[in-house]
């Protein structure tokens, strides 16, 4: 690598460990970095090299993860998917998540997205318990039906959309544009059952109506979804069922697979 | 009452605001339009804009007021406090117009 593509750039970084601190505070490295480093890369040469007591946290270092998002130069990224030299900036500014409670430095805690998360029920829900238990078929869907929800099954639960949405950082109980998308993605799924059981919660006074559509949380994802949209279509979803009392979803039909009777489960 | 019908009431009143508000600023401030006073449809939209405003008024309070102050209960208090207040405001008004209308 030729001298000239490496430059030097100076990481603001915030630290804070609760246990012991009473304030934060900011420390500066100096990093030296190419056009391939990304933040986490610098973050963990300032680990290995400088002060091994930053707190990180990170897993597969190609945005599928999750675990890396933080508060670069004021703006919610994955630090493993964003180049410092991207940033177009001599000073990198690196702080935790805005709207969650910090465990040390740069790790926020997820506890309270995870136990929403579970309140909306994340997964498909059916009434045929005996196909579910003995499946004879599958349950196939036309390629309008899976574009329904497609963008919104591509959530890798990073957090970042719920950290930007100015909602959550003054109600603590909203149920968060993460959670909702969730929600949405498999109540409009043709093989799903489950609204019934999500409605109590997501039509609540914590729930989509909240969103004010700000969309901040459609700007900030990494992986391109937009949670903005899939809640105003959660709202349509709920007026229609709650007080049209209709539900505007196909109901997909079991297909049976071939020789299933005679096969043994 | 579920959320969903409190905030589709609430669009409802904020379309009934625009046009009951329509009526009231035409009929007040255009000299053509006056005709419309002496009709029995104009008193009749008078109240529906005051229902509509004051909903549309005590529910917008409330959407703030509970993402302010988030709590197990505080929505319940918040609403009860508001109902009363609106249903004083409504009283009022509806004396007003009893008096401009009515003849009391």
């Amino acid at each position: 690598m030729e001298e000239s593509e490496i430059e030097k750039i100076k990481f603001k970084v915030f630290r804070f460990n609760p246990a012991v601190d009473t304030s934060p505070t900011w420390k500066i490295y100096e990093v030296e970095v190419d056009r391939s480093l990304t933040v986490l890369d610098a973050l963990l040469k300032i680990k290995e090299e400088k002060d091994p007591s930053l707190a990180v946290r990170y897993s597969c270092r190609q945005a599928i993860c999750g675990s890396c998002g933080m508060m670069i130069n004021g703006k919610q990224r994955l630090a493993c998917f964003t180049r410092v030299l991207e940033l177009n900036s001599k000073v990198v500014v690196v702080e935790p998540l805005n709207n969650y409670p910090i465990i040390r430095d740069l790790v926020t805690d997820f506890s309270d997205l995870f136990k929403k998360e579970k309140m909306v029920k994340p997964y498909i829900i059916r009434d045929d318990v005996e196909e579910m238990r003995n499946p004879t078929g599958m349950y196939l869907q036309e390629p309008e039906e899976l574009l329904e929800y497609l963008q919104f099954a591509d959530c890798i639960e990073c957090g970042l959309c719920s950290s930007a949405c100015p909602t959550y950082s003054t109600d603590h109980l909203f149920l968060t544009p993460m959670i909702l998308n969730k929600a949405y993605r498999f109540s409009v799924d043709s093989r799903d059952k489950g609204l019934q059981y999500r409605l109590p919660i997501i039509d609540s006074e914590h729930g989509c109506w909240r969103c004010h559509f700000a969309a901040a949380c459609s700007s900030v994802c990494p992986k391109g979804i937009d949670p903005a949209k899939s809640i105003q279509l959660l709202k349509k979803m709920v007026t229609s069922v709650n007080i049209f009392k209709r539900m505007r979803k196909k109901e997909v039909q079991l297909t049976l697979r071939p020789h299933a009777a005679e096969s043994p489960v | 009452m579920k959320e969903s019908t409190k905030m589709l009431l609430h669009y409802i009143t904020g379309f009934l605001i625009l046009i009951t508000g329509a009526v009231h600023l035409i009929a007040n401030n255009l000299v053509v339009f006056n005709w419309i006073k002496d009709t029995l449809w104009y008193p009749i939209s008078q109240g529906i804009l005051l229902a509509a405003v004051l909903y549309h008024a005590m529910n917008g309070l409330r959407v703030i007021l509970v993402e302010l102050l988030p709590g197990s209960s505080s929505g319940k208090v918040i609403s009860i406090i508001l109902i009363v207040v609106g249903a004083i405001f409504f009283i009022f008004g509806l004396y007003f117009l009893l008096v401009l209308f009515g003849g009391w």
